[in-house]
């Protein structure tokens, strides 16, 4: 039984140990992106002219010569990294740009009467005044967003449920043949063992799956813009 | 007849911890985001977009990876294009959308326009191997700078991250994962640059005609 045992853990337990999750290799973790982004604009006024010593503010690229790739500024005032990139030609001739519709509309976006209205409808889970997704496309569009997240996530959920209860009727399977036998039959117990541990091992996948399908989506982006957009600007 | 079984299911076991990440895979940039900001937020102020994004990803050759079950990098994701001309073009698209005049040439949009530029700082997709699942996830860091008439400018990072969940981790998981990620830098840039433009006054040429909303 116990050779039984260690046969079983050394080929398939010690694979599973190995893949849990090791740690990204490139990407951020989902808590420190927000730490990675700017919460506001920050602000850069021109420089003195008077003060030759003084670090350049950079000069935004000049669109009229069409040289983006060349022309772009130095990244931050007093940096002192070099910008050493050699033009590309494939950039001289930029794609043509969308042009906007005729917008006839002039009123800041929040002075709106049909904005103001919408801020004062009940808020829904995410605290977001629901009318204002009527007035507001990004907030649809963070939403949709949200949405497939989650979508994602059940689909995921519901897959490893299955994949768990399929492992768990072979692991059912396997206990009851063990079990069947004469006890003291040492082969005999070690299926009984491998049973038992697969049965857990399916658990876990249920109730993991269970946990992720019901974990609902990332809900920072959306109350972001929602603070920088209708908090932050009173 | 179990130790058969057995066998088989330690394969199989083995082969998916190990296997499916041997070949590269490309990710295609969406012909069309809607993100619908067709809100008039943008009320006809002309800016003028520096296309492309100057790309200053720390790993230009890629623009992901695929790994085993080991944490290995096993294979490449691959841009079809550019994501930096891309990632503007689609910003001018969605600007244009959100009620601003677009241009690419300052000469065409006058001397009231708003320029922006922008510095792509990251485009990766990996895999995030969990116990039990993967995450593919897309970060994608977004410098965006702006300057106005008066010689301001103002200068901001974005960072966003598409996610998409999987049991399988197969190629569609990937193309979903970067559109996640580009939807959610479009959105986030766009609704930034909304914002800076109702803090500060309207050009004068910008101003027509007042219409009811």
């Amino acid at each position: 039984m116990r050779r039984n045992a260690r046969g079983f853990a050394s080929t398939i337990c010690i694979p599973l140990l190995f893949n849990v999750g090791c740690a990204r290799l490139v990407t951020l973790p989902p808590e420190s992106v927000a730490k990675a982004n700017n919460r506001d604009w920050v602000e850069h006024r021109p420089p003195v002219k008077a003060v030759e010593h003084e670090v350049a503010a950079p000069k935004a690229p000049d669109a009229s010569t069409v040289a983006p790739e060349s022309s772009a500024p130095a990244p931050t005032i007093g940096s002192t990294e070099k910008i050493s990139e050699t033009p590309q030609a494939e950039v001289l001739v930029p794609p043509p740009v969308a042009q906007a519709p005729t917008v006839p509309v002039v009123l800041p976006f929040l002075q709106r009467a049909s904005v103001q209205s919408a801020k004062q409808s009940p808020p829904d889970k995410y605290g977001i005044p629901s009318s204002l997704y009527v007035v507001d496309p990004l907030l649809v569009s963070f939403r949709l967003d949200m949405e497939r997240q989650a979508e994602a996530r059940v689909s995921t959920g519901l897959g490893m449920i299955v994949f768990g209860g399929l492992g768990f009727g072979v692991s059912s399977w396997i206990y009851a043949t063990g079990s069947s036998h004469a006890p003291g039959d040492g082969a005999n117990a070690g299926l009984v063992l491998e049973g038992l541990l697969l049965g857990a091992l399916s658990l876990a996948y249920v109730f993991t799956g269970a946990g992720l399908a019901t974990s609902g989506s990332d809900t920072s982006p959306i109350r972001n813009y929602y603070r920088e957009t209708y908090v932050d600007q009173h | 007849m179990l130790c058969s079984l057995r066998g088989y299911a330690i394969g199989l076991l083995v082969l998916m911890q190990a296997g499916c990440a041997l070949t590269n895979v490309t990710v295609e940039s969406p012909r069309q985001m809607n993100i619908g900001t067709d809100a008039r937020r943008g009320m006809g102020r002309a800016i003028v977009l520096v296309t492309p994004f100057r790309d200053r990803r720390p790993d230009t050759q890629r623009c992901g990876m695929k790994k085993n079950g080991y944490n290995m990098d096993m294979a490449n994701v691959n841009c079809d294009h550019g994501p930096g001309a891309e990632l503007a073009q689609h910003l001018a698209t969605e600007l244009a959308a959100a009620g601003f005049r677009v241009f690419s040439s300052q000469q065409q949009a006058g001397p009231t326009a708003m320029i922006l530029w922008g510095d792509l700082e990251q485009v990766f997709v990996e895999c995030d191997n969990r116990v039990f699942y993967g995450a593919i996830e897309t970060d994608i860091a977004l410098n965006l700078k702006v300057k106005f008439p008066n010689g301001t400018w103002y200068e901001r990072r974005l960072y966003v991250k598409g996610e998409e969940d999987t049991f399988l981790a197969l190629g569609g998981d990937f193309q979903r994962s970067y559109e996640s990620g580009v939807r959610n830098i479009l959105t986030t840039a766009v609704g930034a640059v909304l914002n800076l433009a109702d803090h500060l006054p309207m050009a004068p040429s910008a101003v027509a005609t007042p219409v009811a909303p």
